[in-house]
């Protein structure tokens, strides 16, 4: 491998040489990433999922409470309303709750929960609250935000069924939810860029059997699919097992789509005039494919990547909603939503819906920021 | 294994020679790919490129030239004939019988340029790797800094300045590309170039310097061009010698001068005559517009594929192919039509070939 | 003042078309940009020209010069970042004289002229024709459109033009897709398609750039044929210099957004001022005998975005006025008559100092 490591050598001398002249020696990606940047939509829905993939990935710090701990008196406690001024018309600069005095309505039974203008709980940053241990290694108590009284609970947006906070569980739920569809993106592009690579590189008959599976594949209606794969898990496996399992379930439709793509890529491209003169200059096959082929699709199959992320979000919710995917005590939005199913939430309390929200933002968020890739990424047709 | 055996003998003078050359692609149907006819792209083709001379393949779209210039260079196999190839007092080498090594090897002599500058060029690397690229696979340089040097003097040879190698293809213009193009195909120091409509795509003014600066490599460095084109004024400009392809065929060959004024074949006469003249005393003359269009490869009328649209077309015509034969008399260059009639007609040339005195024909 | 120049420009005589008519179109000062993000660019700036009835003209440059966009810009179907930002555009409609660079581009006005007074044939047929209509449907709205006449009158009104440009069998041929025809015949129903109203004007772009040499000849035959047979005028837009010389009267030759010289073809092919018609006639390999050298223009096309002061061309010119050329844009100066160039080697220092 003399040759693929005398090229390397090359490469990166070359790359340190192109610091200084901005334009005229700008690469592909700095040409995207400056496309890119003219796209506000896009722009501003990247710093959206950089804050959600921040939050996911300090849940623990960030989420106010331990997603596990209820209170069986704060059972479907609505969101509490934050407020600066107090009865007395006093402004505070530091933001306060009223507590919830729970009473039952007198004919209904219905818990009725009403704030104690008596009582000013502050809100505080970096507060003592429930221990957690951060990514299961660090030890702590303190958390991001929360009331400055530990005993005391802020209901952000609202309790769940069994008085959990549903702030703090949206938060964890991210975790799973947002993580899904990387792995599940990730793993259909591997299978998707191998199996379109060899179908779009070989051609003949291979080419000919893998279009046909992926065929077959495609035309399965995708839930019935997803059901009956999921119905097949065991239902003893430990939430991680579970979590991989639904994320191979996802990837077995999802691939087949990037292969496509890839496959007319690898087509297109074998007819560009500079692969028919890399192969007189010599190259060898690898050294096409990989020098020639995939750094020129490369952006464009990122830019397809981040408008397939939100399918497998959607797919995990979906699954997760109608009982198939992740189980409780496993949270993820879906698993979350299982609760909103009946009639009477959305009576008496709509903020169990919330994690809708969440679901429907993070996925506008990737579709635009795809958007902004896809437009982005052909740089050479604008210049 | 790749030696020419008996395949033919090459001429003294001959870098290339080509040799009953066919390039047929089936026509395929349906699902099971029934072969259902095939298109002759390149039928029966012979000629010699003699080293250090300019010869132009010249025709219209459909005509064989491209897929000829690929079949030689090996980026097409053809379906039958022969390539031989020798370099200096070296035994001739049948390119068309070579492995994927030896062809390697052979390739670093022959070069192509390609027509689109903005296609050939990957986007994706900086001048310094596409042209440095065939001296790092060919393992031609020792380092990174050998390299640079290399790569420098080719950019000084195209008329480039060198600091511009670490530039992506995207900062030049279209005649600049095509300069980068030519340092890359000079940079294996090769003995043959195939320049495949090098200049088509170029605007006149930056076409003239790339017309220009291949003679001036060619006189340099001893190149043998084979130059395909479609722009009869371009070729006269550049090649030395000129075949003239229709339908798979070469139906003309001989020194430029001599072919543009004394055509032997009647679609080089008409082609002549079809070609614009940028002088508007012209405006008026009698133009050849010959009717309908090139005859499809896939469907090709018996006999002279040419004589739908011959304005001499006879019976004979329709009914025996021509071949191609020594028009040019004993003495001098060799001419060579393939015309049953090429020793009757009275052909006009540039400024009236019709008026030049009638030579003694065989 | 290049408008005003221009506009003094009425009385030149043209030999194609009627001397003493008016002009059909008259541009004047035209100014088409292009906004873009990565900036302006002023792809039309300041072109003016006439044009009379039963003339041919034809532009020619490289490309980049704005050939192109001057035609699109007559017609107002620029692309979407493309705006007519100043100048004339006086189109000559019979009774009345309408300017089409203020006229909406959608409205009534240019939808009338469009396709019935100007016709305009493209270097690409297969863009002027919808693969799912025969080309005898697309003839006949054509003229329904534009003519109060019967499905049947405007039938043999197609089929007459068919047979006018040279289709084979033009009563079969009304019944075919265009997918059907070879490239020649393409480029014919092509024509019989903007002739079909009869229009006072066709603006070929490049008609003939993408076609080979032999069915240029016969585009070219035709298009001379169908002029001396219909007298429309013509405006010819290519960078193939010899087929200016084979098709037209008179030549405007543009470099980069502006006109730098114009004149009948024969002053401008035998008598070239400007240095960059010089030097684009000398770069063409003639088909004479004998060896002609050719001298190309030395350096490249500025980048649109980097445009050069002054003249445009004194970054290649080999005459170039240091302290001259690069101040300002040189005036259209008179040179002969019904020839101008727009050169300080010819005049309009004066204004500088």
């Amino acid at each position: 491998m003399t040759e693929a490591e005398s090229a390397a050598r090359l490469e990166t001398a070359a790359a340190e040489e192109q610091a200084d002249q901005r334009v005229l020696v700008a690469s592909q990606w700095q040409l995207i990433r400056w496309r890119f940047l003219q796209h506000k939509l896009a722009v501003v829905s990247l710093a959206v999922l950089v804050i959600f993939y921040l939050v996911a990935i300090f849940a623990e710090f960030v989420a106010p409470y331990d997603p596990y701990i209820f209170r069986e008196d704060l059972t479907l406690a609505p969101p509490h309303k934050i407020r600066f001024i107090d009865p007395e018309g006093r402004f505070h600069l530091r933001p306060f709750i009223h507590p919830f005095e729970k009473t039952l309505d007198s004919v209904t039974y219905a818990a009725i929960f009403v704030e104690d203008e008596t009582v000013l709980q502050p809100l505080g940053l970096f507060v003592k609250g429930d221990e957690y241990k951060l990514w299961g290694l660090i030890e702590s108590d303190i958390h991001l935000f929360g009331l400055q009284d530990p005993e005391a609970r802020l209901s952000l947006l609202g309790q769940d069924t069994v008085g959990r906070d549903l702030f703090t569980r949206i938060i964890y739920g991210a975790r799973i939810s947002l993580t899904i569809g990387l792995v599940g993106v990730a793993m259909s592009f591997f299978l998707g860029i191998l199996f379109g690579g060899l179908s779009g590189y070989l051609g003949g008959t291979v080419d000919m059997v893998i279009q046909r599976v992926i065929e077959s594949l495609r035309a399965l209606p995708t839930l019935p699919l997803w059901m009956a794969l999921s119905i097949a898990l065991p239902s003893d496996w430990p939430v991680v097992r579970t979590y991989f399992a639904i994320v191979i379930i996802l990837s077995t439709v999802g691939w087949t789509s990037i292969a496509r793509v890839v496959r007319g890529r690898f087509f297109a491209l074998r007819e560009e005039d500079f692969v028919g003169a890399a192969e007189l200059d010599g190259a060898g096959n690898l050294r096409i494919i990989f020098r020639y082929l995939l750094p020129s699709f490369m952006s464009y199959i990122i830019a397809r990547l981040t408008l397939a992320i939100p399918q497998m979000i959607l797919g995990e919710t979906a699954l997760s909603f109608i009982g198939l995917g992740l189980q409780a005590p496993a949270i993820s939005w879906g698993v979350l939503l299982k609760d909103a199913q009946a009639i009477r939430v959305l009576a008496l309390s709509p903020w169990l819906l919330l994690p809708t929200l969440f679901v429907v933002v993070s996925i506008l968020a990737f579709n635009f920021v795809g958007d902004g890739l896809r437009d982005a990424s052909d740089p050479y047709t604008h210049v | 294994m790749s030696g020419a055996g008996g395949v033919g003998q090459m001429e003294d003078r001959a870098i290339i020679s080509v040799r009953n050359l066919v390039k047929y692609f089936p026509i395929e149907t349906g699902f099971l790919r029934r072969q259902v006819g095939v298109v002759k792209a390149v039928d029966d083709v012979n000629f010699d490129l003699n080293e250090g001379e300019t010869l132009a393949l010249v025709g219209e779209s459909g005509c064989g030239k491209t897929t000829t210039s690929h079949c030689i260079i090996q980026a097409q196999r053809p379906t039958a004939g022969h390539v031989l190839f020798r370099i200096g007092d070296s035994a001739p080498m049948d390119l068309t019988q070579m492995e994927k090594a030896e062809l390697k090897a052979a390739r670093r002599n022959i070069r192509m340029i390609y027509q689109d500058p903005y296609s050939s060029l990957n986007p994706r690397m900086t001048l310094l790797q596409i042209i440095g690229e065939p001296l790092v696979i060919h393992k031609m340089v020792e380092s990174q800094e050998a390299l640079r040097n290399k790569v420098a003097e080719l950019l000084r040879l195209v008329r480039l300045d060198p600091s511009t190698m670490n530039r992506y293809p995207h900062a030049f213009s279209g005649g600049q590309r095509q300069r980068i193009a030519i340092a890359r195909a000079l940079s294996l120091s090769p003995k043959v170039v195939i320049a495949d409509e090098a200049v088509s795509a170029l605007d006149v003014s930056v076409q003239a310097q790339i017309l220009n600066l291949l003679k001036e490599l060619q006189n340099q460095l001893g190149l043998t061009y084979l130059f395909v084109a479609h722009n009869l004024a371009v070729v006269k400009y550049e090649a030395d010698r000129v075949a003239v392809m229709y339908a798979g065929k070469i139906v003309e060959i001989g020194e430029t001068e001599e072919l543009y004024t004394n055509p032997r074949h009647p679609y080089t006469e008409a082609l002549i005559s079809a070609a614009p003249n940028p002088d508007p005393d012209t405006k008026n003359r009698a133009r050849i517009v010959l009717a309908g269009e090139v005859a499809d490869p896939g469907n090709l009328p018996p006999g002279c594929a040419f004589h739908p649209r011959c304005r001499y077309a006879e019976d004979r015509c329709r009914r025996e192919i021509p071949q191609l034969v020594e028009v040019g008399g004993e003495e001098g260059p060799s001419h060579r039509a393939a015309c049953h009639f090429a020793s009757e007609l009275e052909l006009a040339g540039i400024s009236g070939g019709a008026e030049e005195p009638e030579r003694e024909r065989a | 003042m290049t408008a005003q120049q221009a506009g003094e420009r009425d009385a030149t005589s043209a030999p194609g078309g009627d001397a003493a008519a008016d002009p059909l179109l008259s541009v004047r000062n035209l100014q088409t940009h292009f906004f873009s993000r990565e900036g302006v660019v002023k792809a039309v700036d300041g072109v003016s020209f006439d044009i009379k009835p039963g003339e041919i003209l034809g532009i020619a440059g490289e490309s980049g010069c704005g050939k192109s966009v001057t035609s699109q810009s007559i017609l107002r179907i620029l692309p979407r970042n493309g705006k007519i930002v100043g100048g004339e555009i006086l189109f000559n409609n019979g009774d009345r004289t309408v300017d089409l660079a203020t006229e909406e581009a959608d409205g009534r006005v240019l939808r009338d002229i469009r396709g019935k007074e100007i016709a305009m044939i493209f270097q690409e047929p297969m863009t002027s024709f919808s693969p799912v209509h025969t080309i005898g449907d697309q003839i006949i709205e054509t003229i329904r459109i534009h003519q109060d006449v019967s499905k049947e009158e405007a039938r043999d009104q197609a089929v007459e033009m068919l047979r006018r440009v040279g289709m084979p069998n033009p009563v079969r041929n009304i019944e075919e897709y265009t997918f059907n025809l070879s490239g020649g015949m393409r480029q014919r129903a092509m024509v019989a398609l903007s002739l079909s109203c009869r229009p006072k004007l066709l603006i070929a772009d490049e008609p003939t750039t993408a076609v080979d040499v032999t069915i240029q000849a016969q585009m070219l035959e035709l298009l001379r044929d169908i002029q001396a047979d219909l007298g429309m005028a013509i405006i010819m837009i290519t960078h193939d210099l010899g087929v200016i010389a084979e098709l037209t009267d008179r030549v405007m030759i543009m470099y980069l957004g502006k006109e730098v010289e114009h004149g009948t073809v024969e002053d401008v092919f035998h008598r070239p001022q400007h240095p960059y018609t010089r030097g684009l006639l000398a770069s063409i390999p003639k088909m004479e005998p004998g060896r002609v050298e050719i001298e190309p223009i030395e350096g490249v096309v500025p980048s649109p975005y980097a445009m050069p002061t002054g003249c445009k061309f004194h970054t290649r010119c080999p005459e170039y006025i240091a302290g001259v050329c690069e101040k300002r844009d040189p005036p259209l100066t008179a040179v002969g008559p019904g020839h101008e160039v727009s050169c300080y080697l010819y005049g309009g220092r004066e204004e500088l100092e």
